[in-house]
């Protein structure tokens, strides 16, 4: 029996939030469809397509940028909003994932909240500390760190995430992204991605954040917080790296066993850090 | 359920299963060069156009062309009046088994309308999502850049 029955087209956030709530559980959102469309079995009677919604626009609003929910990857990739050196390394992030197919397709809400493990875009937004505009719940924001634990996503359960929005990194922050895969087209094995602000030769802030390599992708606070205010030397960035990988969570499954990610996450952080603050590796 | 689409220029109206992909029902109405590979979104030789982007009508609703333009390869040129990046190809000798073919022209369309003047290198990179076995990617990464060359040429050099 094919389990779905419907695909509906809302003509508003509303109307999209009512329809999805009306049939208790049976309707789900679709956007992009990307991972729906892989689905033997779609696990919704009928689908409610958001693309249609007022979603669509990247703006600045003063110093955020604000991105409707149902903006596809690909239009990131070309948005003159995003186009400043402050956000190439999420430019980085955002041509790292898939295909050009299936950015044209893929959005930034569907890539950022569906929970994939192979994700590319979380890690870059969590160091921009992202937060969610959500309808159809009382909540009206959440960061994206927090939703990104299942447990509190669930708790939102018929709601709509409508936009995503950062505050612009000053323009003395140097951003850093690395997607690290078997191969050029593979999905990630690890996503690191890293802010930083310096003093001087002391690191004034720094954020990073880890995806595809822990079951949910994360920041690292204690490596963040350890590294602030200290001189910027490999020693102390040896140390951080030690202090972040000491208790790390890490996957242990058929694209990389867990002794080699650990390894491996250690070399990596090492080179985005080094990277941000312009000392060695590259920035991929 | 009932869906309005144009393909390849023509309007049309259609009925279709909500779970239907979109490469079923074009090839039920008949554009082969729609190719099934994956079903995955992974190889590529699904690639048509949806309105002027590059998609993988394997992985996409049917559903999710209401009121949009899809173009096939048949839509791209014809025979008699083959688009640039056809005859690039062509001319290149870049396609050998051909399966691949349909779905690199759709995905060239697409980024070339992007990008009108682009490097080897990205060339590379938008073919990420085209498997082809035979040729090792060479002659269509020539064929690609030539077919820049020779659209920018009929756009007018207006650059």
């Amino acid at each position: 029996m094919p389990t779905l029955q419907d695909f509906k087209r809302p003509q508003s956030v509303a109307e999209a939030v009512a329809m999805v709530r009306e049939g208790s559980g049976r309707g789900g959102f679709v956007a992009g469809g990307t991972s729906l469309g892989l689905a033997r079995m779609v696990p919704y009677d009928y689908l409610v397509d958001i693309t249609g919604i007022g979603l669509n626009e990247i703006r600045r609003d003063g110093e955020s940028v604000r991105i409707g929910a149902a903006v596809t990857i690909g239009q990131l990739a070309i948005s003159p909003v995003l186009a400043i050196g402050e956000l190439q390394f999420l430019m980085q992030a955002v041509l790292s994932v898939a295909t050009r197919q299936i950015r044209n397709m893929a959005t930034v809400g569907g890539d950022l909240i569906s929970g994939y493990p192979m994700a590319d875009l979380p890690a870059a937004f969590l160091v921009l500390e992202a937060k969610l505009s959500l309808a159809g719940v009382d909540q009206e924001t959440i960061l994206l760190r927090d939703f990104l634990d299942p447990a509190v996503s669930r708790g939102l359960n018929g709601g709509l995430v409508t936009e995503i929005i950062f505050p612009v990194p000053p323009p003395d922050s140097r951003g850093t992204f690395i997607k690290f895969a078997r191969t050029e087209n593979d999905v990630a094995l690890f996503d690191l991605a890293c802010l930083v602000r310096l003093k001087g030769d002391q690191f004034e802030e720094v954020r990073v954040a880890l995806g595809c390599t822990t079951p949910l992708p994360l920041r690292l606070t204690a490596m963040e917080e350890f590294l602030q205010g200290k001189r910027v030397q490999a020693k102390v960035v040896a140390q951080a790296v030690e202090l972040a990988t000491q208790d790390l969570p890490i996957l242990d499954n058929i694209r990389g066993g867990r002794t080699y990610r650990k390894q491996m996450v250690g070399v990596l952080l090492r080179r985005t850090l080094l990277a941000s603050v312009g000392k060695g590796g590259g920035s991929r | 359920m009932k869906i309005k689409l144009t393909i390849n220029g023509v309007p049309r109206e259609t009925e279709i299963t909500p779970d239907e992909k979109l490469l079923g029902l074009l090839r039920r109405e008949g554009y082969f060069g729609v190719k099934f590979g994956c079903g995955r979104g992974e190889c590529g030789v699904c690639t048509v156009l949806l309105d002027g982007r590059a998609v993988n009508s394997c992985i996409t609703f049917a559903a999710q062309a209401h009121n949009r333009s899809v173009t096939t390869v048949e839509g791209i040129g014809t025979p008699d009046n083959l688009h640039p990046i056809q005859e690039a190809i062509l001319d290149h000798g870049a396609a050998q088994c051909g399966y691949c073919t349909p779905g690199i022209i759709c995905l060239a369309r697409d980024f070339l309308d992007e990008n009108p003047d682009p490097t080897e290198e990205q060339v590379r990179d938008a073919l990420k999502g085209n498997l082809c076995r035979c040729t090792g990617y060479q002659k269509y990464v020539e064929a690609i850049l030539d077919a820049a060359g020779r659209m920018r040429k009929l756009s007018g050099d207006s650059g």
